[in-house]
């Protein structure tokens, strides 16, 4: 791939440029080559051609010293940065920019733990840190504290909670469980939010407000500034975890399931993120598509019957956990259990009941826990060079509202020839409706009717009153356009703030619709 | 050639005392004198591969018998993925040869980028006829090279210490980059796809 520039600056500039990054962080840590290590910035899971995402350039700063002054730097060239921290965003554009030339502000240098605080059950990390880098960490020093991660474990414990991310435990919304941060604005400024504020505050990572505005979502699916630090509530290990698996035959119990889910969810008597999972993607983590069907189209529902047997899956799974003193698990479980057992061909599961080889269930039952693993990535082997893009719109907990969505994707889906494989993850009052897109990356073909479709999706899905809560980076104007209430009023206080703390424009532009001012309107 | 699983030592001696692969196995960094002498020189490459079913053969016991330093991989728990970290982490400046399932390569190959450089891909699966078809993307020169041997290889652990051996080559950074569509006999195990990557500096 041939090197690119940064939108606007002249080749002399950006050798310049790229001179000036080279004294703030060392030789080692800006990257340029566009043939060996520029690509490790590109989305491989991309469905529009890579040259639209290439970046010019990548540089990793150590510290908040050495970002303030790559800031400066940005700010001197109007060069546009793109922030990533782990960049393992993968299905919402992975690291790569939102468009070409910008230079990739990779943070995952900057991977401190500094603080774990046992007694008050929260952890302090820089953006570099993964949930296994924690996990890891936790287990080192003896903690009695769970990690609430993504499935992916190779995720950041900050970006995804800044991406609005959720894990599986009872701290699994994880925007909820932020307290503190510290953010740097586009002028090098630090700020903390909240008590930390209050200089030598006791308070920082336990109470989420302070005095005034609270700010800390301004800065979540944003470019209004680089959080450079967060405190995570973290769980501490309760006296008994039990995680369960409830089957259901039929495709149209979506509706039944849901239905019983909502009150239990609101009651907390299901504590964590509940998980109904259909069963394409239960199949795709251990078995693949050329296993059972190698014809072209969605997988005809007599060989769905023969992964359901073989599998012991339903056509939709249902994952919860009780977690607690044991008397209190048993209570709990008979009011879940007699609620689900309402549903005909209801059929209950615990660990001692799935086989130890079952991969579906295993991954599940740590994620439950809080231990980080890979396994769901085994999805994309689902089919030979499998990329997905996920279309993750937010449903009401009612059985007709996830029917209507399960039918609006999966028949749209099938007739792009594509499998419906997806999956409903219940919060507090919530559903966000997760649909793996999955499709051959090597595929062109492919690839145009999955983002055909992808964008077919956002609009039938709004046009109903659903919004997505995050979305690929080729879909962020797309979707950013659709939540455009009273003449697109938030789109344009967010587009004032960015102006006022960002007046050069040169954080993530772009970011989930929001233009700077010299780049908006035609000129994007 | 007949050789089996059990005495890739063998394949690797009689390969090399074969004479005609002889230069080809020294362009190829392969330390010969060690081959010979039963060894592969262990410092200058590291094998990754995934530990499952799917890869068709006793990996571990494959790469262990002829020398080659190894790490498994999996995607299915923590202390699995951080000991493969760890053992990247040791591994700066040596070539990986890595196997595996798809998803498993991928995320493998989103750690090496940009400390190690990936000078060939490779997706191998097997064809309706029981044939095995090789779809090798990269470098030209080292491709070329490695295109001979995916019909004298009898399963990935075979495959695997050939890639391991590719330690270095005089290959330039803006060398050529190709694709190549091969077939060979079947290997076995189920589909899978395979990387070699570079420490920075050596292209």
């Amino acid at each position: 791939m041939e090197s690119v520039l940064p939108p606007g600056i002249k080749r002399e500039h950006f050798a310049a440029l790229l001179a000036d990054l080279k004294k703030v962080v060392g030789r080692e840590f800006v990257f340029t080559d566009p043939q060996w290590e520029l690509p490790a910035y590109n989305d491989a899971y991309l469905t529009t051609p890579a040259e639209l995402h290439q970046p010019s350039a990548a540089v990793a700063p150590a510290n908040v010293e050495e970002l303030q002054r790559v800031l400066e730097v940005a700010r001197h060239y109007k060069a546009p940065l793109w922030t990533i921290s782990t960049g393992k965003n993968f299905a919402y554009g992975g690291p790569a920019p939102r468009k070409a030339g910008y230079i990739v502000l990779d943070l995952k240098r900057m991977n401190r733990i500094l603080e774990v605080n046992e007694k008050h059950g929260y952890a302090v990390v820089e953006p570099g840190v993964s949930y296994m880098d924690l996990y890891r960490h936790l287990q080192k020093i003896g903690s009695k504290l769970w990690v609430d991660c993504a499935a992916p474990g190779w995720g950041g414990v900050l970006p995804n909670m800044t991406e609005h991310g959720v894990g599986y435990t009872p701290y699994g919304d994880h925007v909820t469980m932020q307290c503190g941060m510290e953010v740097m604005l586009a002028d090098g400024t630090l700020v903390q939010t909240g008590m930390g504020a209050l200089p030598g505050s006791q308070t920082n990572h336990l109470y989420k407000y302070g005095l005034g505005p609270s700010v800390d979502g301004l800065f979540t699916q944003s470019n209004f500034g680089v959080v450079t630090k967060i405190g995570m509530w973290l769980m501490p290990e309760p006296p008994g975890y039990r995680p369960y698996m409830i089957t259901f035959e039929k495709e149209s119990d979506l509706h039944a399931i849901t239905e019983v889910l909502r009150p239990l969810k609101v009651n907390m008597l299901i504590p964590a993120v509940a998980m109904t999972v259909e069963m394409l993607w239960e199949a795709a983590v251990q078995v693949t598509r050329r296993d059972y069907y190698t014809g072209k189209g969605p997988i005809p529902e007599s060989v769905r019957k023969k992964m359901r047997s073989d599998l012991k899956i339903g056509a939709w799974n249902f994952y919860g956990a009780l977690y607690g003193p044991p008397p209190m698990m048993d209570n709990t479980w008979e009011v879940v259990r007699d609620a689900f057992a309402s549903i005909p061909g209801a059929k209950f599961y615990f660990d001692e009941d799935r086989a130890k080889d079952d991969v579906a269930w295993q991954y599940r039952k740590k994620l439950g826990a809080g231990i980080p693993n890979m396994t769901e990535y085994n999805v994309m082997n689902w089919i030979p060079n499998g990329a997905h893009i996920d279309f993750s719109p937010i449903s009401p907990v009612t059985g007709a509202d996830a029917t209507k969505q399960y039918e609006l994707i999966r028949d749209r889906c099938n007739k792009a020839g594509f499998d419906y494989c997806g999956e409903f993850a219940v919060g507090w009052r919530d559903m966000h409706h997760i649909f793996c897109l999955t499709f051959d990356r090597n595929d062109v073909k492919q690839k145009a009717r999955a983002n055909k479709l992808f964008g077919e999706l956002v609009d039938a899905a709004a046009a109903a009153g659903y919004g997505e809560y995050r979305t690929h980076v080729d879909f962020m104007d797309r979707i950013a356009g659709t939540y455009n209430w009273n003449d697109s009023a938030l789109l344009r206080m967010h587009e004032k703030v960015k102006d006022v703390v960002d007046p050069s424009g040169i954080l993530s532009p772009g970011k989930m619709g929001i233009w700077p001012k010299s780049m908006r309107k035609g000129k994007a | 050639m007949s050789i089996t699983l059990s005495s890739r030592r063998t394949f690797l001696q009689a390969t090399v005392s074969g004479g005609a692969v002889l230069p080809l196995l020294t362009s190829l960094g392969m330390a010969t004198n060690a081959v010979a002498g039963g060894l592969v020189e262990a410092e200058g490459s590291l094998c990754l591969f995934e530990a499952d079913a799917a890869m068709g053969a006793d990996m571990a016991a494959g790469v262990r018998q002829i020398g080659l330093a190894y790490q498994t991989v999996t995607l299915d728990d923590a202390a699995g993925w951080s000991a493969m970290l760890d053992a990247l982490t040791s591994a700066r400046g040596r070539s990986l040869a890595v196997l595996g399932r798809s998803a498993t390569v991928f995320a493998v190959r989103s750690m090496l980028e940009p400390t190690w450089r990936v000078v060939l891909e490779g997706r191998h699966s097997r064809q309706a006829d029981s044939g095995m078809r090789h779809e090798l993307s990269g470098l030209d020169a080292p491709m070329n090279q490695l295109s001979g041997w995916l019909n004298r290889v009898r399963d990935p652990a075979q495959y695997a210490v050939v890639l391991a051996s590719m330690t270095r080559g005089e290959f330039s950074a803006d060398a050529e980059r190709k694709t190549l569509d091969l077939n060979s006999h079947a290997w076995p195990g189920s589909d899978l796809v395979s990387l070699l990557a570079w420490p920075k500096g050596v292209v």
